[in-house]
């Protein structure tokens, strides 16, 4: 149990504690009314004492806008998680790591490229904690860092928005031509074309229509912002 | 009320068939609702992997191009792009969030933006089970049929706002009151593996097999959805996930626009049901006349056109 009381006093009221996050205040009225107020209190302090990287917590519950410290490891999430049989590191222990400042390990985890973003972990937690988006969160900081542990979700990803910058709707041929040639597999679905272009169901065209420069600049202004963001954290540093 | 009708880039392409049977099954009913006009894609999954802001930017277009057409509601047949749509019109009630976004298009969106739902919702407050029932030409007794609804149309819920999260029965009401015998299914709002058939095929692979081995076991004749990703997953894909679980299902996978399109006396032409990869012949022939209908005049589509 958590020997300085005050600290975590002042934790759950979000006065002292450096960097106190948003949420402090419903922190402090969900301990004040839960009758699991001792996890929770042992949470925070893991927060405020347990780190060498202490911002990253509450970098994610800001970015998130969830109070991941709610997290108690009931096991829901993963319990309910239909890609939690190919995962390194399951959701609950994913939180764990963010609550304990583990950043390398949660943003290395495999488990972040797999995830399928279907949310039943967020439907499924007894404190509401949206754990679909803070594994969105996740993905987006790890980009950040250059840590992209499945290599091939993340071109399959790219391959997909390069062809929407280019014609402002999906484009299905199109995307899957990148992503062979960026991964490397070159028989990506080749058993389906077949059947799909047979069926009618693969457009070897792009649907071209009048709005698809306005995406295209949507997509540039949106990549100026990201490299003048990338400028500002390296002058930060 | 003004609708606006946002199809989503599936509908032009692999799932040609749910927009065929969404625009057949709406104009029997006598719904109208106009396409917007040089709409976007909503970005999917991938611009929100990479970004929110980008998500929203490309939906937040969208929005306000229905806002400029004078359309109070977006209607979309894609849980995909609704979850998406929805998700930019939450995200922009915060003040900063929505300069960053404003920022990013050519103009800033407007003010006051369209509110979005989904086309099945749509129907069934335009239309009601017993006015649906009283429009049927077909019965669908005789046919047992699971209801998919997949991960989006529900979850996260308080911004899907869609039934019993974890056990909608919008499809199995719509579908019981046409005749149809609807199978309890656990598995209804699991996830079919999504988009990731081409980076990590096993996912998706294993995934659909077990939703396509419960709907076996159970003795379904299909697997009734209503999501163009869901579909191509549990249709497209079906060969796959019967390797993965090493047994043959060929289970038909329509989409609820067609089986409601059949039992409205709908042609299979109208409905795209050829486009169906795992074939419904097997479903078609146990369809009969509703013996009602037998004696009542024959069904003009424009008659019902509002």
């Amino acid at each position: 149990m958590p020997t300085d009381l005050s600290l975590i006093d002042n934790f759950d009221t979000g006065t002292k504690v450096p960097g106190g996050s948003p949420f402090s205040g419903l922190w402090a009225k969900i301990c004040a009314d839960d009758p699991m107020n001792d996890t929770l209190c042992l949470n925070a302090c893991l927060h405020a004492n347990g780190s060498d990287n202490p911002s990253f917590s509450q970098k994610v519950a800001t970015l998130s806008q969830q109070a991941i410290h709610t997290c108690y490891q009931c096991g829901n999430c993963s319990a309910g998680c239909p890609a939690a049989f190919a995962y390194d590191l399951q959701v609950n222990q994913i939180m764990r790591a963010v609550q304990l400042e583990q950043k390398d390990l949660a943003l290395g985890a495999k488990s972040l490229w797999l995830c399928l973003g279907c949310a039943t972990c967020s439907l499924r937690c007894p404190n509401a904690i949206d754990v679909a988006r803070v594994m969105d969160t996740l993905r987006h900081l790890a980009r950040e860092e250059k840590k992209i542990s499945v290599p091939v979700v993340e071109k399959f990803w790219l391959s997909f928005l390069n062809c929407l910058r280019a014609f402002g709707r999906s484009y299905e041929i199109g995307t899957m031509v990148l992503y062979m040639l960026r991964s490397l597999r070159l028989t990506t679905d080749v058993d389906l074309a077949p059947q799909a272009l047979a069926k009618g169901k693969l457009g070897l065209l792009p649907h071209s229509h009048p709005g698809k420069d306005a995406v295209g600049r949507i997509f540039t202004r949106f990549a100026q912002k990201e490299a003048q963001k990338l400028r500002e954290s390296k002058e930060g540093l | 009320m003004q609708l606006a009708y946002f199809p989503g880039c599936s509908a032009k392409g692999s799932s040609l068939d749910y927009e065929l049977s969404t625009q057949a099954v709406l104009n029997a009913l006598g719904i109208s609702l106009r396409e917007l006009s040089d709409w976007n894609c909503c970005g999917s999954t991938p611009a929100h992997a990479v970004s929110n802001l980008l998500s929203s930017a490309l939906c937040a277009r969208n929005l306000d191009l229905a806002a400029k057409a004078g359309a109070d509601l977006l209607v979309t047949p894609c849980p995909s792009c609704l979850s998406n749509l929805k998700a930019t019109s939450k995200r922009l009630e915060d003040a900063a969030f929505r300069q960053e976004v404003n920022a990013l298009l050519d103009s800033p969106c407007a003010e006051t933006l369209p509110e979005s739902t989904s086309v099945m919702q749509a129907m069934a407050e335009l239309v009601s089970c017993e006015e649906l029932a009283k429009k049927a030409r077909t019965s669908l007794q005789g046919l047992k049929l699971v209801a998919y609804y997949g991960c989006l149309m529900s979850r996260p819920p308080e911004l899907m706002r869609f039934e019993d999260p974890e056990n909608p029965m919008l499809m199995e009401r719509m579908l019981t009151a046409l005749g149809a015998e609807m199978l309890d299914f656990p598995l209804k709002t699991a996830c079919c593996g999504a988009a990731f058939g081409i980076p990590k095929r096993p996912l998706t692979a294993h995934n659909c097999g077990r939703i396509l081995e419960l709907a076996a076991n159970l003795g379904a004749d299909a697997i009734v959805t209503c999501c163009p990703l869901c579909q191509m997953n549990l249709d497209l894909r079906q060969a796959q996930a019967e390797k993965a679980m090493g047994r043959h299902f060929g289970l038909p996978v329509p989409y609820y626009t067609q089986i409601i399109g059949l039992a409205l006396g709908l042609a299979p032409k109208d409905l795209g049901l050829s486009k169906l990869v795992v074939p419904i012949d097997a479903l078609l022939a146990k369809l009969s006349p509703k013996q009602d209908s037998l004696t009542s005049e024959p069904q003009s589509h424009n008659e019902v056109e509002r």
